[in-house]
């Protein structure tokens, strides 16, 4: 079956309630966690949903005991298909390629530098979900050839703005912190993220995303 | 006006939080104990989102540069207006110039101020509440620092109640029900969590409560993608200790979450003082 035709009930692996207010929603795939946080809010027609969280793979909500049980009623019947709430942006992304990590990651790729930056630059990427940190967008996803796990051992401490990749995703660290992903460059142009902003994320979920390599 | 003095280890602004931003990485934060956040506006006559300061451990002094209605509720501790001891968990009147002091609490970590017309600091994405995790929002108050009171009121002062819900325990029970990754648990760990007496680390903020005692082990070691977390989600690191998530816990977590405890539950934990014993009881899945 198409998922086209498919109800979100079919492709809700299962809802795990979380105490009286939370629900996380189980989904096999980045793509569907997408389509299902986008239905959830459609569904809210009475905005009673405090929170709708996608990642790779779940969708959390968060509403009063009395609203969330009627909200995934109504999630269940929706079908499954992109919700076109706004035009899907094309955002550019400055970027320079001189991680600390990229002579390991184009290594262990069994490719030349030159090869991934070429390919990692002119990917088309999406953004997913944020997490993490305020304003950290996960860009998903990668091309299967370019996709390593995270640094057995994180490091303590990653710069504010570097660019990063682990499994399907990049990533562009908002503040310095510690991290377990492999540095690959970082951003040439000014913060995505400033909280003294409206809105304070120049990203959106669903904006499509490409990095210039202004290296 | 309100001029900081003095503050003990912290100090911040808080209202009711963030609420809504959860997508975009933002944590919610809010009071840590909101039963006595809540109950410090109501003494005062303020709307529920007005701003109280949240004291940990006492030792703050103001003074107030204009006649105020005042409250303090949370961690009981004494309450000096100019010297002299004022009730605790009533409204007091303060002339302009008298000057409030708190001691260290006799138990618990978090008392609320509120003044009535609630604190008005400059709010950040909807809210006035100091977000420990981010650093989003005002900074914590600091001596010299002189704080706006505003005009959030709701009615008259209320009344003081007779059982504020705080007492002085060493030893503390919580109701869980199942996490979403409680099946990535072996048999063992999962009744580890339920009969085990933990012990509250000193690690323990506002934030998440840390707990130490026997390893909880995975059926198979497995990388978890990062998931929407619940207050009050017991989450378990490889260190294999568990951690409960508090007022401003992380919006995503990437550790399985074995069990979540009733958010009726939490502000006691947040109260406690490292070395608590701290025990999950086990309550029917999904409703309260």
């Amino acid at each position: 079956m198409p998922d086209s035709a498919k109800r979100c009930a079919d492709v809700i692996l299962r809802v795990h309630r979380l105490a009286r207010t939370g629900a996380l929603i189980d989904l096999g795939r980045l793509e569907h966690a997408k389509m299902v946080a986008a239905q959830a809010r459609r569904v809210d027609v009475d905005g009673w949903l405090w929170e709708v969280i996608p990642a790779a793979r779940t969708v959390y909500l968060q509403a009063a005991p009395e609203h969330l049980d009627e909200i995934l009623a109504r999630l269940g019947d929706a079908p499954v298909e992109a919700v076109v709430q706004q035009e899907r942006r094309l955002v550019e992304i400055p970027v320079r390629y001189d991680g600390q990590d990229l002579d390991y990651v184009a290594g262990q790729l069994r490719m030349d530098v030159g090869t991934f930056v070429h390919r990692h630059s002119t990917t088309e990427y999406e953004v997913a979900f944020f997490g993490f940190a305020p304003g950290q967008a996960f860009f998903g996803e990668l091309p299967g050839d370019l996709r390593l796990p995270r640094r057995s051992v994180p490091r303590t401490r990653v710069p504010s703005g570097a660019l990063a990749i682990a499994n399907e995703f990049t990533i562009i660290y908002p503040e310095q912190s510690p991290g377990g992903w492999h540095l690959i460059g970082h951003r040439a142009g000014p913060p995505l993220w400033d909280p003294h902003a409206d809105p304070p994320s120049r990203l959106r979920i669903g904006d499509r995303i490409r990095f210039r390599d202004v290296t | 006006m309100i001029r900081v003095l003095a503050t003990g280890p912290l100090t911040t602004t808080q209202d009711l939080g963030r609420w809504g931003w959860g997508h975009l990485g933002v944590p919610r934060s809010g009071p840590a104990d909101a039963p006595s956040h809540h109950l410090a506006n109501r003494l005062v006559g303020n709307a529920v989102d007005a701003a109280t300061m949240e004291v940990l451990r006492g030792g703050l002094t103001v003074e107030f540069l204009e006649p105020a209605l005042f409250a303090i509720a949370g961690a009981p501790v004494g309450v000096r207006l100019d010297g002299v001891p004022v009730a605790f968990g009533a409204s007091v009147w303060a002339q302009a110039g008298a000057v409030l002091s708190l001691a260290v609490p006799r138990f618990g970590l978090w008392s609320y101020f509120a003044v009535r017309g609630g604190l008005d600091v400059e709010p950040q994405l909807g809210s006035r509440s100091v977000d420990t995790l981010s650093g989003i929002g005002p900074p914590p108050l600091a001596p010299g620092r002189v704080v706006p009171i505003g005009g959030l009121v709701a009615g008259p002062p209320g009344a003081a109640d007779a059982l504020i819900g705080l007492c002085d325990r060493r030893d503390i029970e919580l109701r869980v029900s199942p996490g979403p990754r409680h099946e990535w648990f072996t048999r063992q760990a999962q009744e580890l969590l339920v009969t085990t007496a933990w012990t509250l680390s000193t690690d323990t903020n506002r934030i998440a409560a840390r707990l130490t005692g026997p390893e909880l082990a995975l059926v198979e070691p497995r990388q978890l993608p990062t998931e929407g977390l619940q207050i009050g989600s017991v989450q378990v690191p490889a260190s294999g200790q568990p951690i409960v998530h508090l007022a401003n816990h992380p919006p995503t977590g990437g550790y399985p979450v074995i069990a979540v405890v009733d958010e009726s539950d939490l502000p006691m934990l947040a109260q406690s003082l490292p070395g608590t014993v701290v025990r999950f009881a086990r309550r029917a899945p999904g409703r309260a």
